[in-house]
């Protein structure tokens, strides 16, 4: 019966549709940060989305704010995917190519030469926890404390990092022009 | 530190994209309606549809009386009520919260069988949780869902029960075939923020199944007509 109080309270103050309209431009760059094309990061934006507007009722305001918690959803999303496209490539082509794990449509086929196009395979090729940080920081632009809270590190652990990797980023970039 | 390479790589989304993400979830709020909506005993709503139907018939005339008749239909053995409101009137809405769980496991929990179909349209994979809402009178209900990629979302709800009066638009629903057997399908729904029906190209087919209602729902943009019935063909 608590549970069922606190569910009719929450009803009534998330406010949806202003959480969401906040939320999808920072998760669908959560993706892209990842290294996902930017046609693949808005299905997994679009399968976030669809996700928790089914789970909405079990989303509970006094253990977190919405944004995090719409953020833990994008979270296993971005999991499953790499998971499900890692069993369906034969393992010598992800080595050689991590590339290829991302679709290859005509539209964004024509991106491929720019700067930007170079980032996104560099940050591809990004072990997992540096690129999550890197997706959290500039694709869901949150502060070094929020980070921390969703990753469980320090925040003076995150700031060494993302430090070291947008540098590595950097030099990667001037490399490769 | 010089970050602006990364800052310029962040993008707005494609109104298009947000446009149709708005309409595949528009689904989802038409279905937690229905769940509003179904607060209702099922056998005090038939009570009250036949209480209204008396009333009517002993106050109206009788070409009104006739159209009236029409409103309340049986189509395929599931009950709708047709209307231009919406049927909770303004009660206030309770949210009833489910219970999510593995296929296996609510295999084992609910007392009927769930029977899945064969054949969905290819790209569609089967989700690994499903959901159930138990209602006070001990009505269950299993939502199971399909998932593609940048396609609307596949939905089987299953309604333990063949006696259930479904609330739908005015001029909705039409008669199919399933197997050789008749079946209903629903065009539109009910858009919560507007407070109106309206066809947006939800398309739902309820089938009745053993002892239970199966109900298919998606988008016409997605999976057509002929694929949902081919989807509820496959049923075992």
């Amino acid at each position: 019966m608590d549970r069922l109080k606190r569910l009719l309270e929450h009803e009534k103050v998330v406010n949806w549709e202003k959480e969401f309209a906040t939320a999808l431009p920072r998760i669908m760059n959560y993706f892209r940060f990842h290294g996902v094309e930017n046609l693949v990061a808005e299905d997994l934006t679009a399968s976030t989305f669809e996700k928790a507007w089914r789970k909405r009722q079990s989303y509970l305001s006094e253990k977190s704010k919405v944004s995090t918690w719409l953020f833990t959803i994008a979270h296993h999303t971005m999991i499953d995917y790499f998971r499900t496209r890692i069993k369906e490539l034969p393992l010598d082509i992800l080595e050689d190519r991590p590339e290829r794990l991302v679709s290859n449509s005509p539209e964004e086929a024509a991106q491929r030469s720019d700067d930007k196009e170079c980032l996104r395979r560099i940050l591809l090729a990004l072990p997992e926890r540096e690129r999550e940080l890197i997706a959290l920081k500039y694709g869901a632009e949150m502060t070094n404390r929020a980070i921390a809270k969703q990753t469980g590190l320090s925040e003076t652990n995150i700031g060494t990092i993302l430090n070291r990797v947008i540098k590595a980023l950097h030099t990667q970039m001037e490399d490769e022009k | 530190m010089n970050d602006k390479f990364l800052k310029d790589f962040r993008i707005e989304p494609r109104p298009a994209f947000v446009q149709d993400l708005s309409l595949r979830l528009q689904i989802h709020e038409e279905q937690t309606s229905l769940v509003k909506t179904h607060r209702l005993r099922p056998i005090a709503f038939g009570a009250i549809t036949l209480l209204l139907i008396l009333a009517f018939m002993f106050t109206i005339s009788p070409a009104a009386r006739a159209q009236v008749q029409d409103w309340f239909s049986q189509v395929g053995g599931v009950f709708f009520t047709a209307t231009g409101d919406y049927p909770g009137g303004d009660e206030p809405v309770t949210i009833v919260p489910s219970e999510e769980m593995s296929l296996i496991e609510a295999r084992a929990v609910l007392p009927f069988t769930v029977d899945l179909p064969v054949w969905v349209p290819e790209g569609y994979v089967l989700e690994e949780t499903v959901n159930i809402l138990r209602f006070g009178d001990g009505v269950e209900r299993v939502f199971i869902h399909w998932n593609a990629p940048g396609k609307a979302l596949l939905e089987l709800k299953i309604e333990d029960a063949v006696n259930s009066n479904w609330a739908v638009g005015l001029g909705s629903i039409e008669e199919v075939l399933i197997n050789g057997k008749s079946a209903a399908l629903v065009r539109g729904g009910w858009n919560f923020d507007k407070k109106q029906w309206e066809n947006q190209g939800q398309l739902q087919l309820y089938v009745p199944h053993q002892a239970q209602t199966y109900i298919f729902s998606s988008m016409e943009k997605d999976i057509s007509i002929d694929e949902l019935i081919l989807i509820a063909e496959s049923l075992p």
